[in-house]
């Protein structure tokens, strides 16, 4: 098939649902806009907010498919998102209201594709109906001249059926847990645009938060779940919460995918991407050394870069069905382990159950991910020192559970740095920390930032709001821009937040770099000795 | 409008107005846009005997040439701000022709120019400590919806603490968050935030604390018996393959401007009064252990040059400090941290030497600085007009331009506030046990 030399879909998500006057429908309307909301406003990297009823032009949306997938362009795997909108008829029978919406919709997310600000790299392409030479309606008219003007990419509705059906790729259906948590709209319309993201250090760093917040609500997910059955309570959102595991699970592994394979795949054709462009980051390095295989790998087959990619792909989601088995066989090993353990001490159970599971989730990854690259080079040598996209987030975590396993002290305050991989789950992970600590009573948090973690301040913030938007009122946040390029200023704000507590004690967990670490340090200096403890990580 | 009056009046204006890309931050990259000024403006519109005001931010552009209407491409792809552009009458004719109408273009507006460079000068020490939220600030305008921006403003205004500079930030936030909730007390911000202004500028000289700190580890240094200091290096985490030749690669680039600052640092203190020996001790491991090799080699020909292996699994520095404790008479230790080093073996080997020189009674003498490799600060403005650049290659450009007999304390001064200077005091804190690496 001549297609399949020039195009290989990675994943699938689809949302859809009968169109109907009852209050489901109306509710799946509802979840739906708001997850294109968030989409938006990510894919936007918090330029646009649109409210509700901005949104509302997308009232007639009953649902959506976004596939995202790779086109061979002179040899590069180019990114595509090819992206189907229902509307409340067949799209030929789409009312003109809905049309207006959806035309817009495509046009905002055409315009962050080409925004220097935006972090999303991909090509655009709309799936529409060639069923029809001729039309008389001005909208399908406009749409037409567009596409032909501007060779906007359009595919035909029964092409992309074809795509979708005869290419093995993740398909993900979120329709039923979209609904169901407000959270999962937000992961998954993060993790869309991670996927999308260009090959760049911030998205190096969009694609860890988006597995790092995957990997958090799967943690809850499991927590939960042994919790009820510990105490004999079979949960009606259990199934729900199963469902949203197996899905959540294959986000994961799409965005594996796409940051091991096809940023390997962007390293070999622009180098500049090791040389200039992560030089600076650690979370690049075992990307470095996949290059490294790759490039000897290529060069000893002869074969085109493209060509190298697609079978490295072909074969990477080949493997999907076995890691979704042994992640779910390892949760279920961790749900049998934990209805006879009687865990507890200072640190809460709570935080204990999420820092094992995160734990096990991250160290089956990168397990899976060195068995996939052993076999597929054929070389035994083949090692990675720590995964790029969990392997941060869990030496955090268990650094933190063994430094507080023995901890008594209650600390009320926990000021930390926000560094480009600082996302919800860190944050989630934090309050645990402090809720475990104060056992629930007031407590802040405070987050220095510095203008390269501007937009995991925001995430955070947005995110912390719709957690805990009734749950935490002792709980307060605040947030300080601080400066590495003026480490004094960072030692004087730091001293300024000392200033303002009375008796409390504060833990500081610092992460970044030592221009930062050290001022923040410094400044607990006039602080008595039994108020605090740093963690330096 | 026979019945209304509208007055526009420019109530605050930010000379050099510069948007960086926030995820290439310490990668010494160029700014996407310069604009030379913002200004916030006033519109009173009184009708029927009532007043309105409503406020705008605008940026403006100086076209000194006709090819500058280009730049407005590049605002297509940020967020479309709303941009003036002013120029000679001419120029401003010329720019009419290329572009649409309903671009905001202005002539003969060469006062409101003089006056802006005036202000920049003003400026200037206010841009070179705060310039990184300068950048955040103006970005978050440009690029953030207005509740996004909102927040970040609310941020800025939580920084007020006695501080000028900080004070500064705190009274921009204000400003702005008064502005967009209409509040009624923009004038008293702005009197505010003009009176911050003239304090810092009536307060130039801001390095006295620093200064204060040199002096007292230079006179430990001139009082010591040897009148010996030892610099402790530890390098940038940059891994060299043993067996590397192209010597355009990045890394080596990098290793060379190392090996340039670390020479400009042991010329400055070789020039200082009272210093007498000079020896340097690198603080190698696994990853940069070819790194530091190359390092010695460069070194050694100027000072004495040792290097300590520091391993992860096992206890660190047992027998490589050997040299530098056994040391006679006191010891001075000036620790250089070029950018970053692997934290927690950095925290486990500076206390571990602390813990030691403690052990064998000897009166430390200790200061640490951490040379950046790169930092947004303030330009000279001979080659360019915009305040606030990005300066790399560890700061080397900055001390170079001075590099006539310059001392320690002279070169710490220039490169104020980028390389933070902590003392024996500070090192001994850092080094205690409530901190875990």
């Amino acid at each position: 098939m001549v297609i399949e030399l020039i195009f290989y879909p990675l994943c699938t998500f689809s949302i859809s649902y009968p169109w109907k006057s009852d209050n489901t429908s109306k509710d799946l309307s509802r979840a739906l806009q708001s997850f294109l909301r968030d989409l938006i406003t990510y894919f936007s990297m918090f330029g646009v907010y649109p409210s509700i009823r901005d949104i509302n032009i997308l009232s007639g949306i009953r649902g959506l498919k976004i596939t995202i997938g790779y086109v061979n362009y002179l040899d590069e795997a180019r990114k595509v998102m090819i992206l189907r909108l229902l509307g409340r008829g067949s799209e030929s029978r789409s009312k003109r209201g809905d049309e207006w919406g959806f035309d817009r919709f495509v046009h905002l997310i055409r315009e962050c594709a080409l925004s220097l600000i935006s972090p999303i790299a991909c090509d655009i392409i709309t799936v529409g109906d060639s069923r029809y030479m001729e039309y008389t309606h001005p909208m399908k008219i406009k749409q037409t001249h567009e596409e032909l003007k501007k060779v906007i990419k359009a595919i035909d509705k029964s092409k992309y059926e074809e795509l979708c059906r005869n290419f093995p790729h993740l398909k993900i259906d979120v329709s039923r847990i979209l609904l169901e948590d407000q959270e999962i709209r937000k992961i998954l319309a993060f993790s869309i645009m991670a996927l999308l993201s260009g090959a760049h250090r911030n998205g190096i760093a969009i694609r860890q938060v988006a597995s790092q917040w995957i990997l958090w609500k799967i943690a809850e997910i499991v927590k939960d779940i042994a919790l009820a059955s510990k105490r004999g309570i079979t949960s009606t959102g259990m199934d729900v919460g199963i469902l949203g595991t197996n899905e959540l699970l294959k986000i994961l592994y799409a965005l594996i995918a796409d940051t091991y394979l096809w940023l390997s795949h962007i390293g070999i054709i622009r180098v500049k991407f090791y040389g200039v462009e992560t030089h600076y980051s650690v979370a690049a390095v075992p990307l470095a050394t996949l290059y490294q295989f790759l490039k000897s790998k290529i060069e000893r087959d002869g074969k085109s870069n493209w060509c190298e990619f697609s079978s490295m792909l072909k074969s990477f989601l080949s493997k999907s069905p076995s890691f979704m088995n042994e992640m779910f066989s390892s949760l279920c090993c961790y749900l049998k382990m934990s209805a006879n353990k009687c865990s507890g001490g200072c640190m809460g159970n709570d935080f204990s159950m999420y820092a094992d599971i995160i734990g096990e989730i991250a160290g089956k990854t990168k397990v899976f991910l060195q068995e996939f690259f052993k076999e597929f080079f054929n070389n035994k040598d083949f090692s990675i020192s720590s995964d790029t996209l969990l392997g941060r987030f869990s030496f955090l975590t268990e650094k933190i559970k063994r430094v507080f396993s023995g901890e008594k002290k209650k600390f009320n305050v926990l000021i930390t740095t926000a560094t480009e991989q600082y996302g919800p789950a860190q944050a989630y992970l934090l309050l645990e920390l402090l809720n475990s600590s104060t056992k629930r009573g007031s407590s802040r948090l405070i987050v220095l930032y510095t203008q390269l973690s501007y937009w995991n301040r925001l995430l955070v913030e947005d995110a912390l709001r719709c957690r805990y938007s009734t749950e935490i009122k002792e709980c307060t946040f605040e947030y300080y821009p601080i400066s590495p390029s003026n480490p004094y200023l960072t030692l004087e704000i730091v001293k300024k937040i000392f200033s303002s507590l009375k008796e409390q004690c504060v833990l500081m967990i610092l992460q970044g770099q030592l221009n930062i670490v050290l001022p923040a340090i410094a400044a607990c200096k006039d602080m008595p000795v039994d108020r605090y403890l740093v963690l330096v990580l | 409008m026979n019945d209304e009056d509208l007055v526009i009046r420019i109530i605050h204006a930010m000379p050099s107005v510069n948007i960086f890309y926030p995820d290439a931050t310490f990668s010494y990259t160029e700014a996407i846009r310069e604009y030379d000024a913002l200004l916030l403006l006033k519109v009173v519109r009184k009708a029927r005997g009532r007043t309105e005001s409503e406020y705008y931010p605008i940026l403006i552009e100086f076209a000194g040439k006709l090819h500058e209407a280009s730049k407005l491409m590049v605002d297509r792809l940020l967020n479309n701000p709303q941009v003036v552009i002013c120029g000679s009458q001419e120029l401003c004719s010329q720019m009419r022709e290329m572009l649409s109408f309903h671009h905001f273009i202005l002539s003969d507006l060469g006062f409101l120019e003089k006056k802006l460079d005036d202000f920049a000068k003003k400026f200037i020490e206010v841009y070179k400590h705060v310039a990184e939220h300068l950048n955040l600030f103006w970005f978050s305008l440009i690029s953030l919806s207005v509740n996004n921006f909102r927040k970040i403003l609310g941020d800025f205004a939580r920084l007020s603490n006695g501080n000028l500079y900080l004070d500064y930030l705190s009274e921009l936030g204000r400003l702005y968050k008064s502005v967009l909730d209409r509040e009624e007390n923009i004038e008293l911000v702005l009197e505010d935030l003009s009176r911050i202004v003239e304090k810092i500028e009536a307060n130039q000289k801001s390095t006295s604390e620093l200064t204060r700190k040199i002096d007292r580890f230079l006179q430990k240094v001139k009082k010591s018996k040897q009148k010996r200091l030892t610099i402790m290096i530890y390098p940038q985490s940059i891994f060299i393959p043993k067996n590397i030749k192209d010597t355009s690669d990045t890394s080596i680039l990098r290793l060379k401007n190392m090996i340039k600052i670390l020479k400009m640092l042991i010329d400055a203190i070789k020039n200082t009064d009272g210093i007498e020996y000079v020896d340097a001790l690198i603080m190698s491991n696994r990853r940069i252990e070819n790194l530091c090799n190359i390092l010695a080699k460069e070194l050694c020909g100027l000072i004495d040059t040792k290097t300590a292996y520091i391993d992860e699994n096992e206890d660190p520095l047992v027998n490589t400090l050997k040299g530098l404790i056994t040391t006679d008479g006191d010891i001075n230790l000036l620790v250089v941290v070029l950018q970053d080093y692997k934290k927690d073996l950095f925290g486990k080997s500076l206390r571990k030497i602390v813990e030691d020189l403690n052990n064998k009674g000897k009166g430390a003498n200790l200061a640490l600085i951490i040379i950046p490799e790169a930092v947004f600060t303030t330009s000279r403005g001979e080659q360019t007009k915009r305040i606030i650049v990005v300066s790399g290659n560890f700061l080397t450009g900055i001390s170079a331009r001075y590099s006539d007999k310059l001392d320690i304390k002279s070169m710490m001064e220039l490169m104020y506030p980028h390389v933070l200077w902590l003392d024996t005091d500070d090192l001994y804190f850092i080094t205690k046990a409530k901190i875990v690496w």
